[in-house]
């Protein structure tokens, strides 16, 4: 197996199983090239593992507790390393973005396929050095997510990465967000968590009758609103329940009132 | 709406019949009491029209207080008051009327007619009221017959569905495909173990296969593919999975219609165990409560929300075949509080003699 790169390259196993895990690093043994840094039973160990040991390649399983494959690639954001899906369905949604992926494996592992996929990544790895290519993917994954036929249900949880850890937030126990150039900050009654997200992207991925973009940068869960002050004839303030004072926009107050 | 009113063509034909009915009555009318035909047209035409009107709204007292199911001396009481008062009105429009013919032409005399004719005048409005009501009383019996086959077939309908549902949620394509995962691993690395899976697969689906052409299943048949459906999954949860069963033994002959219990572990398992990174543990009791056997299945679910919230498909469709099946005595019952998710199953318990 003579490739144009000898590189070695590192990548990590993302899989809920342990038969699969085995499966797949007994296939992956016989690619001297690849060395396998870590196995991760689940999202919040992969997501842990591509921050510390930085791995040029994951082969990652969707279907998985908590965190899957895609919730595992939204909180990589701009660290996405080349990606290799593994999974057992053939969803509709995964033709649909084949394409644009390194590639994805079905299980079981037909052992000619796996070397073709391995091929391409060697191929990717030897074109082009940065990573867009994946980063891309993982856009159009969040993107493709989001379209009202795969999941129509609005965002339940908003998750957040700090360094290696992962932090689940329910949406009910976020206050409200403000945007900061390229990411959000997210604040709950006792903590700011900042995430790499646009405002506007969130706020199609909440539920309107609970979310209400109340000025241009900020974004309130009504739950918590106590009251409204009329601070001049055109300046409003939105007081929260815990007494924290945020601007509405004139906009913000027409949408503000219209929900309430 | 009065229903006779609720199309046009009724209205064409319900007008056309009063008419008619009207002309006989006035001809009918002048024979008997020996009244000129055009004095009895001019008088009793209007009259016994309105009288006609009059007795439509009876229709509301006949729905309201329909036969059988209201007391006979209420409906009677009822009728005969709205009779009264009919018989009043007309007694008083016509005396209006009357009096207006009187000061018109003073040829005739008016009065003398309406009087002579009172008593014959009575008895018709009495049988047409009676007629009417009888007629109304036809009518809503018609309506409620068609009503209840309307309902019968609704019925039969939801029967089939919940059938079909249950149906199509015996095998799922996702466990059939993890199942598949499992097997060319272990087929690779512990064939011994990759027979034993084959075995319980082959078991598992035989009883998923058959179920639809059973009526009846017992508690042990349904426990035995539970037992075979959690050991394929042990092998793919690995120490994710705990269970503890708990059942009393004196109700395993019990019947029941088959694959009640499975989707309710399935989804336990789906939407609980696999929503948390550690698992947990899958407890199964079957106790007896009175006459009811009662089935308790109850796991963890990760308490921050799952990325997608189950339908309810598998346990709506569990609870209307329960429905169906027992009526008020097969009921399914949810509890969620502090991260732990509880099914509750009654039915009735049957012990199968044979």
């Amino acid at each position: 197996m003579a490739y144009q790169t000898e590189q070695v390259i590192t990548a990590i196993i993302v899989d809920d199983e342990a038969h699969a895990r085995q499966s797949l690093r007994m296939a992956l043994g016989d690619y001297e090239q690849i060395e396998i840094i870590a196995e991760c039973e689940n999202g919040l160990q992969a997501v842990k593992a591509v921050h510390e040991l930085k791995p040029m390649l994951i082969f990652l399983d969707i279907q998985m507790p908590k965190l899957d494959g895609f919730d595992v690639l939204e909180l990589l954001a701009e660290k996405i390393p080349y990606v290799v899906f593994v999974t057992a369905y053939d969803d509709y949604a995964l033709q649909a973005f084949e394409a644009n992926a390194v590639d994805y494996v079905l299980k079981p592992i037909d052992p000619e396929r796996l070397d073709k996929s391995v091929q391409r990544v060697v191929q990717r790895l030897s074109e082009n050095h940065s990573r867009g290519m994946t980063a891309e993917l993982g856009e159009q994954l969040r993107e493709r997510r989001n379209e009202p036929n795969m999941d129509n249900a609005f965002l339940q949880r908003i998750l957040v990465r700090e360094k290696s850890d992962v932090h689940v937030l329910p949406v009910d126990s976020v206050c409200y967000i403000e945007s900061a150039d390229d990411y959000v900050a997210i604040q709950t009654e006792t903590q700011t968590h900042i995430k790499l997200d646009r405002l506007n992207k969130l706020e199609q991925r909440l539920d309107p009758n609970q979310f209400c973009r109340i000025h241009r940068s900020i974004l309130l869960n009504i739950n918590y609103l106590a009251k409204i002050e009329t601070e001049t004839k055109d300046t409003k303030i939105a007081i929260l329940k815990d007494g924290r004072q945020l601007a509405i926009s004139r906009s913000g107050y027409a949408s503000l009132r219209k929900l309430l | 709406m009065h229903p006779f009113f609720n199309s046009a063509k009724r209205v064409l034909l319900l007008l056309i019949c009063a008419l008619a009915l009207v002309l006989g009555l006035c001809v009918f009318v002048s024979e008997i009491a020996d009244i000129p035909l055009p004095q009895s047209l001019l008088l009793f035409a209007p009259l016994y029209f309105m009288t006609v009107l009059f007795i439509f709204p009876n229709y509301y007292i006949c729905r309201g207080l329909p036969l059988g199911q209201s007391k006979l001396t209420s409906v009677l009481l009822s009728q005969t008051l709205a009779l009264i008062v009919t018989l009043f009105l007309w007694s008083v429009i016509s005396q209006i009327y009357v009096l207006v013919l009187e000061s018109l032409s003073q040829a005739t005399n008016w009065q003398q007619i309406f009087d002579d004719s009172q008593f014959i005048n009575l008895a018709l409005i009495l049988s047409q009221y009676e007629l009417m009501t009888l007629a109304h009383y036809l009518y809503l019996a018609l309506e409620k017959s068609r009503q209840l086959e309307r309902q019968a077939l609704q019925q039969q309908l939801l029967i089939a569905e919940a059938d079909l549902q249950s149906l199509k949620a015996t095998v799922h394509p996702h466990f059939l495909f993890n199942a598949l995962n499992t097997l060319s691993s272990l087929a690779l690395s512990e064939p011994q173990k990759a027979h034993r899976f084959c075995l319980l697969m082959a078991e598992f689906l035989r009883y998923s296969v058959a179920y639809s052409k059973k009526d009846l299943s017992t508690l042990a048949e349904e426990l035995v593919h539970v037992q075979n459906y959690l050991g394929i999954e042990r092998e793919r949860f690995g120490k994710r999975l705990q269970t503890q069963f708990s059942i009393d033994e004196s109700l395993k002959g019990s019947t029941m219609p088959p694959m009640i219990l499975f989707p309710l572990v399935e989804n336990a398992i789906k939407h609980g165990i696999d929503s948390r990174i550690e698992g947990g543990l899958l407890s199964i009791e079957v106790t007896r409560l009175k006459q009811s056997l009662c089935i308790c299945i109850s796991n963890p679910v990760d308490e921050l929300g799952t990325k997608r919230r189950g339908a309810g498909y598998g346990l709506r469709s569990v609870s209307s075949r329960l429905n169906n099946r027992y009526g008020e005595a097969g009921l399914l019952k949810k509890k969620a509080a502090a991260g732990q998710y509880t099914v509750e199953l009654y039915l009735p318990i049957e012990l199968n003699s044979s």
